[in-house]
């Protein structure tokens, strides 16, 4: 954001004396607190030449900091200052000139290993755009800043102090490739070592070959993306490496706000974009956001408005957000897919490549978000700007971790903008919900298409903003390598304080109507998906008692319909637990009622199911009328009841079940099959049985099956679920044969079937192998297809001739 | 609180009662009743008391209100699904009609039961007699109306491309025989081409017929092209400028002239119309199916790939709004180039190019019931058949065709397939027929690729199978094996058609 030159001196003013004001020792938390944010609004361009070294020599601001007693966290306001005054050449004195004497009063290192080792740009690029500094510090805490200072950071400054910038810098480059894997080196170097990079670029011989070829990558790829912060002439080097399109053109319109846009249009346009394959346009959109920040909203609606977008700038950065929340969820559930199945994945490699189909995401997003907030596009071309040239191979190096933390960083800053965004139109009293009938012919349809209107503004907030939130809350619970590590749990915070900040601007900005519509939408969600459900209720705590002042709360107690419509989706969903307590206590007045222990038989939850009647009547239509056509029996089946008449029975050895070696027809009624008359039935538990399930689970219950003679005018089932209560009621417990799982394995895995028992109820028109049994069990026989077919029976052998022989093989 | 006064309040507001931010609530309709009625009377109601209003309007007009729950627990956290607002006109009339007698139910019988579901109501309508009741009736017409409404969305994406589409000149033929008879008197011609009048004979002509000067600066003329071989009285060419033996054809062929300042002018009145409308394509009125970028978007080159479409990967492509395949089917004739069996045709992948979008496949003869075979197979429901009435050069229906067994092919068929449920299409802005004039063999009109572009979009990706060189379009991807090489832009199609080449026996089969 361009600033008055009034403003600039101001600013540095303030900040020169605050560092004077801590190097008289005059050290409270407040000043502390204000310097970093301050400090927060500098950049680069700012300070040039501003600062002359010799104004900070003999400045020592740590030391006071350090021995002041009573503040809180120390070494986390240390770790931030030197992460300030070291990625501004100006500033950097304020190190250089005191580290000999402030270095003993620091804490003694833990001597763990780091698993957190931030560079100076990360910390600062989280104060940037998130102006609440007092919330960050103990977060930082939290992640161990003091011991990165130790260990990592002040190491450096001391080897930096005491070889000398050049000396240092080409030690670094000659002896320690380890540089371009550790942030923290890369960022002092990037930091520190301006002339040496530029100087080492310019050698033709060596800027092309390894260390410095690799080294200088590495650099462009961190450096490019702290822009505010990296000295301008070496982060044009690291630009024009990266991002350059070889035309002058072409690299100036990259400057232009014209292409930010551009490529937040680009990103709504591909829905579908994999954005592990586009480094590139992943880096432009990081790029992108972070200079819109900068951008005043007049200037961003002008810019939108001239370019046509059929969007307005709302709905690009929440469709950006939305898209890049999906993407992020996504890749979770994959990683966490992949580390779940590895092993089964070796194993199972060869035969089943689509293992990942059978598995269900644990986290997911509610289907309708998509078609609500996308709007439905063909297939587009892809703009060639983004991809207008082959250097795309430089930025394919990225890895995937890598562009995880880019589109971390990316969704973040897109909750900045509109966060800025919502605060800005406030400022200047632009409401987004005004609806300007003036000029036209009111009728009743106006105030519909008003709330209609008004509703897909809120949406269109709320659908991108829930979806942040759960990928926050798969970030927080899951424990795959992309999510894992202290860095992205700091980013979480971060995204999780972001989200929230968004939801509290739409309070602010929209007042009671804002809050209805989030109350509204989180009853919605919640029906669809209880995960959400937790979400909601997290969100509302949050927002309604974090603080004794809430806006929320204020709100809703001026609003009786607000007031309702929360009331109803906590009564709804109160299961008794704390989550609810502040609502009842705090909001309703009233004390939380207390949980009753019901008690709900399976045929009552089944029950509850969809069209559940409806479903179990289609099932047993299907798989009533497939024997009609293939087998001579008939089956008359009335209110849910089956009955199978045999008569002039043919054998057809084609789809008779696989071979059984050494096993003929003489099948003696197992113990397990007979006990299934004499246990007590799991359906003596259900009370309530719908038609026609609980008339058909009783009649099963009554077969007699003793012999063989029984066992050829057996009952045969008519609907699917005769399999599962075969297999659950040979279960020794006698528990209920609900067994849900056992539908998948039972029905696509081949294998013999077991005669013993199971044949009873299995079902005789299934296509499956093991699922064909003949109606008559004493002529089943082996035709001998499995061994001429390889196995492959459920291919009609249709070279061979019908034998007589086989087919009255068991009738003589 | 009265049962008059609910019942007032639920005819006056009955529509935003049901929409967004009440969206039927019972308890949020009591506060807004509340919020409507200020005096002493309204001040002391209760929920209970509202409620039991309701449950009498229920009781008393069956039907009027519909709501989410069961019966017996109907106010506690219950929603109102559908007014009907004839019925409750209907009650209020009847109690002022009693004056301050108590209305019964046996006072408001309508003669119908309406509950249960949206579809269940509006089935029970449908199946009434239409003079049975009066408030169903007009439930009935309003049903009607909204079925038989055309939705503005057609209007709009017509209009539009009125605005925005690019405009082609177009200049109108002289008809006039004694225009055609003189030209062919003073126009010069040479080897099949038309030299520049002689001005002397321009002023004769002049003096000769007065209205020709004027009609040459607005008309284009046919000239017979009269060779030492062309037997006048035997007639026109059939074949016209299509002719395989113009050397040597006893027919009459002819040559178009169009004055060069005809041609300026219509040119430069093309571009201005055309710049009018570019300047208008960044003011998105409406934009149903157009992407986010539509104005800012550069059309892409157009990019084919020469290969083998039996042999070659379709995935490489990727996904497509829009294809035309042209297949050389075999239609058991004696044709130009070389024609694919229907097993290949069949076994092409197609079904990979789109998850919903639109087919075109271009059939004839034999081919046309195949064809919808075809397109059925790779999961397409046949739309539509398009049918391209050929035209000749003088712009007159072909009489002679060069195919047809039994009678001469004036026209081709174009059969339209669609795949999913692709609602970005812009319906209804072009008819089922193309007129238009022939070219080489089995080249199709160009004005096929702007009646899919406006159905599809302008950025929308599109596809063209068994294209040649004339087939070649920016913002289109053709593929064929008469075409000159490979041509790719889009770099993630680049990158798989290289992956696709790396493969040995992939590239094996492909060369």
């Amino acid at each position: 954001m361009e600033v008055s030159p009034q403003t600039n001196d101001a600013l540095i003013d303030s900040i020169m004396g605050s560092f004077e004001t801590l190097h008289r020792g005059h050290v409270n938390a407040k000043l502390l607190l204000l310097l970093i944010e301050t400090l927060g609004h500098l950049n680069a361009k700012m300070l040039k030449g501003r600062f002359q070294s010799s104004e900070l020599k003999g400045f020592d601001i740590f030391s006071p900091i350090l021995k002041c007693n009573g503040l809180e966290n120390k070494d986390e306001i240390v770790g931030v200052l030197v992460a300030y005054c070291s990625v501004y050449a100006e500033l950097q004195p304020l190190i250089t000139g005191s580290v000999a004497t402030w270095v003993p009063l620091l804490r003694s290192a833990n001597h763990e290993i780091l698993y957190f080792r931030p560079g100076f740009y990360t910390i600062v690029s989280l104060f940037g755009k998130n102006a609440k500094v007092s919330e960050i510090i103990p977060k930082l805490l939290k992640f161990n800043l003091g011991d990165v200072v130790r260990q990592l950071w002040i190491p450096q400054w001391i080897s930096f102090v005491n070889n000398g910038k050049g000396g240092y810098g080409r030690k670094l480059i000659e002896s320690d490739l380890n540089i371009a894997l550790n942030e923290g080196k890369m960022d002092f170097f990037i930091a520190t070592m301006k002339s040496t990079i530029i100087e080492e670029r310019n050698v033709t011989d060596r800027s092309s070959s390894p260390p410095f070829s690799f080294l200088f990558h590495k650099l462009s790829q961190r450096g490019i993306l702290f822009s505010r912060w990296v000295d301008k002439g070496l982060y044009q080097e690291f630009s024009t490496y990266l991002l350059s399109s070889g035309s002058k053109k072409r690299d100036q319109e990259m400057d232009s706000l014209n292409f930010q846009l551009e490529i937040l249009m680009e990103v709504v346009d591909h829905p579908e974009t994999n954005y592990f394959e586009e480094p590139k346009l992943v880096t432009f959109l990081y790029l992108s956001l972070d200079k819109i920040y900068d951008i005043p909203c007049n200037q961003l609606h002008l810019t939108l408005g001239a370019l046509g977008s059929t969007q307005s700038l709302f709905a690009l950065l929440n469709m950006v957000q939305y898209l890049l929340s999906k993407f992020l969820i996504d890749t979770g559930n994959i990683c966490e897919l992949l580390q779940g199945t590895q092993i089964e994945m070796q194993l199972t490699k060869e035969k089943n490549q689509k293992w990942y189909k059978s598995k269900n995401n644990s986290t997911k997003l509610p289907s309708w978000f998509h078609s609500s907030i996308l709007t439905h596009n063909p297939p587009i071309t892809k703009s060639l700007f983004v991809y207008d040239k082959d250097d795309w191979l430089k930025i394919e190096s990225t890895s995937t971790s890598q562009i995880v933390e880019l589109l971390f960083a990316c969704l973040i800053n897109s909750l900045l903008i509109s966060a800025k965004l919502l605060k800005e139109y406030r400022k200047i009293k632009l409401d987004p919900l005004a609806f300007d009938i003036s000029g036209i012919e009111v009728n009743e349809n106006t105030f519909k298409i008003e709330y209609l209107i008004k509703e897909q503004y809120m949406d269109l907030h709320l659908i991108s903003l829930f979806s942040s939130l759960v990928l926050s809350e798969q970030i927080s619970s899951c424990t795959n390598q992309f999510y894992e590590g202290k860095k992205n749990a700091l980013s979480n915070d971060i995204l999780f304080s972001s989200t929230m900040n968004v939801f509290k601007e739409l309070l602010e900005s929209h007042g009671t109507i804002g809050l209805h519509h989030l109350i509204n939408f989180a009853a919605r969600m919640s029906e669809d998906d209880l995960t959400i459900k937790s979400i909601s209720l997290k969100l509302l705590n949050a927002l309604l008692f974090d603080n004794d002042d809430s806006l929320a709360r204020n709100l809703l107690q001026k609003n009786a319909i607000v007031y309702q419509a929360l009331h109803r989706f906590i009564v709804i969903w109160d299961d008794g637990s704390e989550i609810f307590r502040p609502f009842h206590e705090r909001l309703f007045h009233t004390e939380q009622p207390q949980p009753k222990a019901t008690s709900v038989t399976i045929s009552a939850l089944l029950e509850l199911l969809p069209n559940y009647e409806s479903m179990l009547q289609i099932i047993s239509e299907q798989r009533v009328q497939k024997p009609a056509n293939r087998a001579q029996t008939q089956c008359h089946r009335e209110k849910g009841q089956c009955v199978l008449q045999t008569s002039g029975y043919k054998f057809n050895p084609y789809s008779a079940p696989s071979f059984v070696p050494a096993k003929k027809t003489t099948i003696e009624p197992s113990k397990e099959t007979s006990s299934l008359t004499e246990q007590p039935s799991p359906q003596a538990l259900i009370k309530r049985s719908p038609e026609p399930w609980a008339n058909y689970r009783r009649d099963i219950t009554k077969v007699p099956v003793s012999s063989n003679q029984d066992r050829q005018s057996m009952f045969r089932p008519s609907i699917d679920y005769s399999t599962y209560t075969s297999a659950g009621s040979r279960t020794e417990q006698g528990q209920s044969s609900f067994a849900f799982s056992n539908i998948s394995s039972q029905i696509s895995v081949p294998k013999t079937p077991d005669m013993s028992s199971s044949t009873m109820f299995s079902n005789p028109w299934e296509e499956s192998p093991s699922m064909h049994s003949t109606p008559n069990i004493s002529k089943i026989v082996n035709t001998g297809k499995n061994y001429i077919l390889g196995g492959h029976n459920r291919m009609k052998n249709n070279s061979r001739a019908q034998s007589i022989h086989i087919d009255d093989f068991e009738q003589t | 609180m009265s049962t008059e006064q609910v019942l007032r309040f639920l005819i006056t507001n009955h529509e935003n009662l049901l929409l967004a931010p009440l969206y039927g609530d019972l308890r949020s309709i009591f506060c807004v009743y509340l919020s409507c009625f200020q005096d002493d009377d309204i001040l002391a109601a209760t929920f209970q008391l509202f409620s039991k209003a309701l449950q009498d309007i229920c009781d008393i007009a069956d039907g009027s209100l519909a709501l989410n729950s069961q019966a017996g627990e109907m106010y506690q956290n219950s929603r109102v699904e559908f007014i009907d607002v004839s019925l409750l006109k209907l009650m209020h009339e009847k109690i002022n009609s009693l004056g301050g007698e108590r209305i019964k139910r046996r006072d408001f019988d309508t003669g119908h039961h309406l509950t249960g579901s949206h579809l269940e109501r509006m089935l029970c309508i449908l199946n009434q007699d239409a003079n049975e009741n009066k408030s169903e009736n007009i439930l009935l017409r309003k049903l009607q109306k909204l079925l038989s409404t055309c939705p503005g969305s057609i209007q709009l994406a017509k209009e539009r491309e009125q605005h925005i589409s690019k405009t082609v000149g177009y200049i109108p033929i002289c008809t006039n025989e004694k225009h055609k008879a003189l030209l062919a008197t003073i126009v010069p011609t040479s080897a099949h081409e038309l030299g520049s009048i002689p001005g002397f004979k321009l002023s004769q002509a002049k003096v000769n017929c007065p209205g020709l000067i004027d009609c040459l600066q607005r008309k284009k003329h046919f000239i017979p092209n009269i060779k030492p071989h062309t037997d006048i009285s035997l007639g026109d060419c059939s074949y016209l400028d299509t002719c395989h033996k113009l050397n040597s054809c006893r027919y009459t062929h002819y040559l178009q002239y169009i004055p060069e300042n005809l041609c300026k002018t219509i040119s430069a009145e093309t571009k201005l119309a055309n710049k009018l409308n570019e300047n208008q394509k960044n003011y998105p009125f409406y934009t149903h199916g157009n992407c986010c970028s539509n104005f800012v978007k550069q059309d892409l080159p157009e990019q084919w790939i020469q290969c083998d479409v039996r042999k070659f990967d379709f995935t490489v492509l990727g996904k497509f709004s829009a294809v035309i395949a042209d297949p050389a089917w075999n239609i058991h004739m004696n044709l130009p180039y070389g024609t694919c069996n229907d097993n290949e045709l069949l076994e092409l992948p197609f079904e990979t190019l789109q998850d919903e979008g639109i087919l075109f496949l271009w059939v004839t003869g034999r081919a046309i019931e195949m064809g919808k075979e075809f397109l059925t197979k790779w999961g397409y429901i046949v739309l539509h058949e398009i049918s391209w009435v050929k035209t000749n050069q003088l712009s007159r229906t072909i009489v002679t065709g060069r195919t047809g067994h039994w009678l001469n092919h004036s026209k081709e068929h174009l059969l339209v397939g669609l795949k999913g449920n692709p609602i970005w299409l812009n319906r209804k802005i072009d008819t089922d027929i193309i007129v238009s004039a022939t070219r080489e063999t089995s080249r199709k009109p160009d004005e096929l690729y702007g009646l899919i572009e406006r159905l599809v979009g302008p950025h929308a990706r599109k596809l063209e199978f068994f294209g040649r060189h004339h087939n070649l379009r920016p913002g289109w991807f053709t593929i064929g094996n008469q075409l000159p090489g490979v041509c790719i832009h889009e770099l993630d199609v680049k990158k798989r058609y290289e992956q696709f080449l790396a493969k040995p026996e992939r590239a094996h089969k492909h060369s």
